[in-house]
């Protein structure tokens, strides 16, 4: 039997079709692989070795996504001995479409973080160098992904969580328009721009995931009401579709200010004129413009999440489940003891600011003022939307960064989120999409949709992957 | 800007250190100094956009109610840090007197 | 009752003070399942039996809202006259407490599902006022603790999660019978709706009252104290009265009222502090991302406008036409279902003005000695109608009916048969027979006769009372008056 690792999707369903692998083969494989790598990539916080479904294919879960009867940590101290009792929405459609869970994925804790490091089960490892962090805050779930432990994961965004390490780890990171998937199990950090979002190795792949999990859910009130999810048979066409899409014509918008910001790594700039010039040789057209409103989006994006994620932590106080510091004698000590022991540094202090920003006396100033700033971010989006089929910009400013490089408080990572966060705060689709090298690690450029475009980003990824051979590239440095 | 650190992080039932104010605090100056820059926007909005186009309206729940799985009840039991004869167990508010 | 004696009428002791209060009611909604999740909404003797991951703040559940808990809502705004707002959200109040398993509980902020409502009471004097409504919204309730000082406070979330409407008045009463009424109507309404149980002891009716008093001519409101978990319209007026002296009281004394929440001790007739409020709780209110807009069409509101049951005004209005009653006659009727119902069973039977007069004295009266459920009662409305129809009938009299009544009441026994087997029923006299006892009466009785005749108009009590005597009560007393005036023109 040869190796299943880096297989995609195609690939493994071909194996199995072929009788050259059984169901079985492929669960133990999977399984043997988790147990060889994770001790170096510390991607996975548990691996099911039980969990075989027959005549399905395995993946891995972001720890922020419910299922049954599992632990669900949200890589936080406050819920690692949480046991869930349901399934998410989007385990129970991939059972559906035969594909079962084999494992928890590490993360920054409650999706807080773009590095990885702010796990408390320690930060996971980015396969291309084991110096390097994979990006965060579905930092396991890419780092899985790239290390070819599984065809496919899942990961959750709120401003880029998914995006930002598929790009540093050089794999395809799909955010979904917002109300695409459903969120139901998806454990909320800012419910308004949360979406579950997917890892694969390439574009086809990517899309057969996307549609398989897609559409209204009756459990999730914010999915969009007359978008049905789609049949195997309509799944299979579009992915046989993808070959004769041409990007003869088609218009791609380059976000100006974003792609000339000016804490850019050149030598990532230049990767990603390169992606560009490949689609202007594909026959797009491309044109530059400059799109105002993204300067504030980091800001924005600060006010709305951390108002949010601060209310949607207050569940986790020590009566119901988790975690509860022992030593505390009234009920406020519980609370107060509870939640500083439970949480890390980085959910404390978002918080906080989430907590300023809601207060009585900030809220008109931060909070409210947030939400007009969110509506001109959406009206001019949508407005370019009109024009181009798609924008692009970079995910990243940077290639992967050193463990232990950036304090995990420090501004400078927060403002990681620039490139990445304008799609969340607007709804809109967005990709991540390996475009080169720059220092033997993976560059990726992004391109962001209209609502609901998550077509357009396939078809123009999948063009894309076509005239290069970036997504072949395999990393080996956690192999030796 | 004064700030009461101590105010909002009772406020946020997360009890800090001494030394953790301080690097709260600090973290919480410089984020509201960056925030700031939303408040130098004055555009307005483009005469024809309707923000509630793409938010969901009416999406309701029958009235039917349906039995639970047991199994899940007995697992939110075991979920609690404390349980006793079917309730949840908490540090009384205050110790009370007399 | 021994607490007439320690009433204490405030505001009738200090007449230069008047009081401002207003009002808050929770009410519990007879929905099937809770507001956002299918969980059984129903009292449940054993703690956590109607929980679920949404009700008990589970990580990533999703509320979902119950269409039912609007529909209530639109019913009880158009019970009071308020108006529907077309676009609704949910917004979260954010404070942490074991019983609120999210650390927010959804509500309404801004704009809730009804405003600017009323409710028309009478006063003390009778006379019409109205009770502005400010607002009605919809929220989720919480658990109960439970404080044991052995184990700490135990937590049951059957209660989380069950669907509440939240109905605030402006600060339109000034007394405790303005709240008694009000409170009343409210709930008499809200029952009638059929949106809640109104069962004040379980809970499903709850009442808060805001009360502060100023001097006479004062602009500036007082300081308020909440009256809060008392369940019982007396209580909650006694409190009132009561906590209108303390505060006046306080002010006589040069003291400060302190903004606080305050309780009902029904044993020591008095009201005492459950907590300050100290400063105002910040709730940092904003809507919430995971429900999505509620936007209420004209079309809908006509369609349960439609389905509305009768409310108790009308329905008073109605048996005050129908069978031409008092309000006061009314509304003891009304208060009581099963009294109405008797009334209108005999009613239909005998339509005479007996019944009512019957029902409110002698079957009420019966009813309190023998401690029956009437109901379900060995005397029946069949009972009542023969009765009332052998007096009306003039075959007995008013005393005798009395007598049968107070046998058939306690013993069941059919009217007719007893009033037969004991002789009680009499032929009444025809009018001739009645004419002759009188020309009888006039020959043996001349002098007072002339006297009368004479202007001695004070004898003719005397002379009727005597002709009665004569005919045994077997007379119709109009027909002797009418035949006695005829005789002696």
């Amino acid at each position: 039997m040869s190796s299943i690792q880096f297989l995609n999707l195609k690939e493994i369903k071909e194996l199995l079709k072929n009788n050259n692998i059984s169901y079985k083969e492929l669960h133990s494989e999977t399984v043997n692989l988790f147990k060889k790598y994770n001790e170096k990539l510390n991607c996975a916080l548990e691996i099911f070795e039980d969990s075989f479904i027959e005549n399905s294919i395995p993946f891995i879960v972001k720890d922020v996504i419910s299922q049954k009867n599992r632990k669900l940590s949200a890589g936080s101290k406050i819920l690692s001995n949480f046991i869930s009792p349901y399934d998410a929405t989007v385990i129970e459609r991939l059972n559906f479409f035969n594909y079962y869970s084999i494992g928890r994925a590490n993360c920054d804790q409650f999706g807080m973080g773009s590095s990885g490091e702010n796990s408390a089960f320690g930060p996971s490892i980015n396969p291309w160098n084991l110096n390097k962090v994979p990006g965060g805050s579905s930092s396991g779930s890419a780092s899985a992904v790239a290390a070819g432990l599984v065809p496919f994961s899942l990961g959750a965004e709120t401003g880029g969580s998914v995006r930002q390490p598929a790009c540093l780890c050089g794999i395809v990171g799909l955010k979904t328009t917002y109300g695409s998937i459903s969120r139901n199990g998806a454990i909320a950090y800012a419910s308004s721009i949360d979406q579950i979002g997917i890892f694969t190795r390439n574009i086809r792949d990517c899309a057969e995931i996307y549609f398989s999990i897609a559409g209204f859910d009756k459990k999730d009130s914010t999915t969009i009401q007359n978008f049905k999810s789609y049949s195997k048979e309509e799944i299979d066409n579009f992915c046989n579709q993808l070959n004769n899409f041409s990007c003869k014509g088609k218009k791609i918008g380059v976000i100006e200010n974003a792609i000339n910001a000016k804490d850019i790594n050149l030598e990532v700039k230049k990767k990603l004129e390169e992606a560009l010039n490949v689609y202007s040789k594909l026959g797009a057209e491309i044109e530059y413009v400059s799109m105002p409103t993204m300067e504030y989006s980091a800001a924005v994006y600060f006010v709305i999440s951390r108002a949010e994620v601060a209310s949607n932590l207050s569940r986790y106080d020590g009566v119901k489940y988790g975690y509860r510091s022992k030593h505390s004698d009234n009920l406020l000590n519980m609370y107060s003891n509870t939640r500083n022991e439970g949480f890390g540094d980085v959910a404390k202090n978002r918080i906080i600011l989430g907590n300023y920003v809601l207060s009585s006396e900030y809220t008109d100033k931060y909070y409210i003022k947030a939400k007009e700033v969110q509506a001109l971010m959406k009206d001019e989006f949508f407005n370019n939307l009109k024009k181009f089929d798609v924008l692009f910009l970079p995910t990243f400013s940077d290639i992967a960064f050193d463990i232990g490089e950036f304090s995990k408080n420090s501004i400078a990572i927060d403002l990681g989120d620039y490139f990445t966060a304008a799609a969340n705060l607007v709804g809109i689709p967005g990709i991540s999409i390996p475009c080169g090298f720059v220092k033997n690690l993976p560059v990726g450029f992004q391109l962001l949709g209209k609502m609901l475009g998550e077509k357009d980003l396939f078809n123009f990824g999948h063009a894309y992957e076509q005239a290069t051979e970036w997504h072949k590239h395999k990393p080996s440095a956690f192999m030796i | 800007m004064s700030i009461s650190i101590k105010k909002i992080a009772n406020m946020s039932r997360i009890n800090l250190t001494p030394m953790q104010e301080i690097q709260s605090h600090e973290k919480l100056e410089e984020m509201i100094l960056y925030i700031n820059i939303i408040n130098s926007v004055d555009k307005k909005l483009s005469q024809d956009f309707d923000l509630n186009i793409y938010k969901n309206r009416n999406i309701f729940r029958k009235d039917i109610s349906f039995n639970l799985d047991t199994k899940v009840n007995s697992t939110i039991k075991k979920n609690a840090p404390e349980f006793l004869e079917n309730l949840f167990v908490v540090p009384l508010l205050v110790k009370r007197e007399k | 009752m021994s607490n007439d004696k320690k009433r204490l009428l405030s505001l009738e002791k200090y007449t230069d003070y008047e009081a401002v209060i207003g009002s808050e009611v929770h009410i519990q909604l007879k929905t099937n399942t809770k507001i956002f999740c299918d969980c059984k909404n129903e009292q449940c003797d054993i703690p956590n039996t109607n929980i679920c991951p949404v009700c008990c703040g589970y990580p990533g559940t999703l509320p979902l809202f119950n269409k039912k808990v609007m529909e209530f809502a639109i019913m009880a705004g158009l019970a009071t006259n308020c108006t529907i707002n077309k676009n609704n959200y949910f917004a979260r109040k954010h404070y942490f407490y074991p019983d609120l398993p999210k650390g927010y509980q959804i509500t309404q902020s801004d704009q809730p599902i009804c405003i600017d409502g009323f409710i028309e009471i009478n006063d003390e004097k009778g006379n019409p006022k109205k009770i502005r409504i400010q607002r009605i919204h919809m929220e989720e309730d919480a658990g109960k603790n439970i404080h044991s000082d052995k184990y700490g406070s135990l937590v049951d979330y059957n209660r989380a999660g069950t669907p509440l409407l939240e109905l605030v008045t402006y600060p339109d009463m000034s007394n405790q019978y303005d709240v008694r009424a009000y409170l009343k109507e409210l709930h008499s309404i809200l029952v009638a709706t059929g949106i809640t149980t109104g069962n004040m002891d379980e809970g499903s009716f709850r009442s808060d009252t805001n009360i502060s008093v100023r001097k006479k001519g004062d602009t500036k409101l007082g300081t308020k104290c909440e009256l809060k978990n008392i369940n019982s319209f007396k209580f909650i007026h006694d409190a009132t009265d009561y906590e209108i002296g303390r505060q006046i009281e306080l002010i006589e004394s040069g003291e400060k009222v302190i903004q606080q929440t305050r309780l009902w001790d029904a044993k020591s007739h008095e009201t005492f502090m459950m907590r300050t409020k100290e400063g105002v709780d910040d709730y940092r209110y904003f809507a919430d991302p995971d429900l999505p807009l509620l936007i209420i069409e004209d079309a809908l509101i006509e369609s349960i406008r439609n389905k509305m049951p009768k409310l108790p005004r009308q329905i008073k209005n109605d048996l005050i036409t129908k069978y031409q009653l008092s309000e006061y006659e009314v509304e003891i009727l009304y208060d009581n279902s099963d009294l109405l119902w008797f009334f209108e069973e005999t009613y239909f039977k005998i339509k005479s003005k007996l019944v009512i007069s019957w029902v409110l004295r002698e079957l009420v009266a019966a009813i309190k000695e023998f401690k029956v459920e009437i109901k379900n009662y060995i005397f029946t409305p069949n009972h009542l109608f023969d009765l009332l129809s052998l007096l009306n009938e003039n075959k007995i009299s008013q005393k005798i009916a009395k007598d049968i009544f107070d046998i058939c009441f306690a013993s069941g026994k059919n009217v007719l048969e007893y009033a037969n087997k004991n002789n009680l029923i009499s032929v009444p006299l025809n009018n001739d027979e009645i004419k002759n006892i009188v020309i009888k009466f006039i020959n043996e009785n001349k002098v007072t006769i002339d006297e009368y005749k004479s202007g001695k108009i004070k004898l003719r009590g005397f002379i009727i009372g005597e002709l009665m005597k004569k005919t045994k009560g077997k007379a119709n007393p109009s027909l002797i008056n009418t035949i006695f005036d005829e005789l002696t023109k």
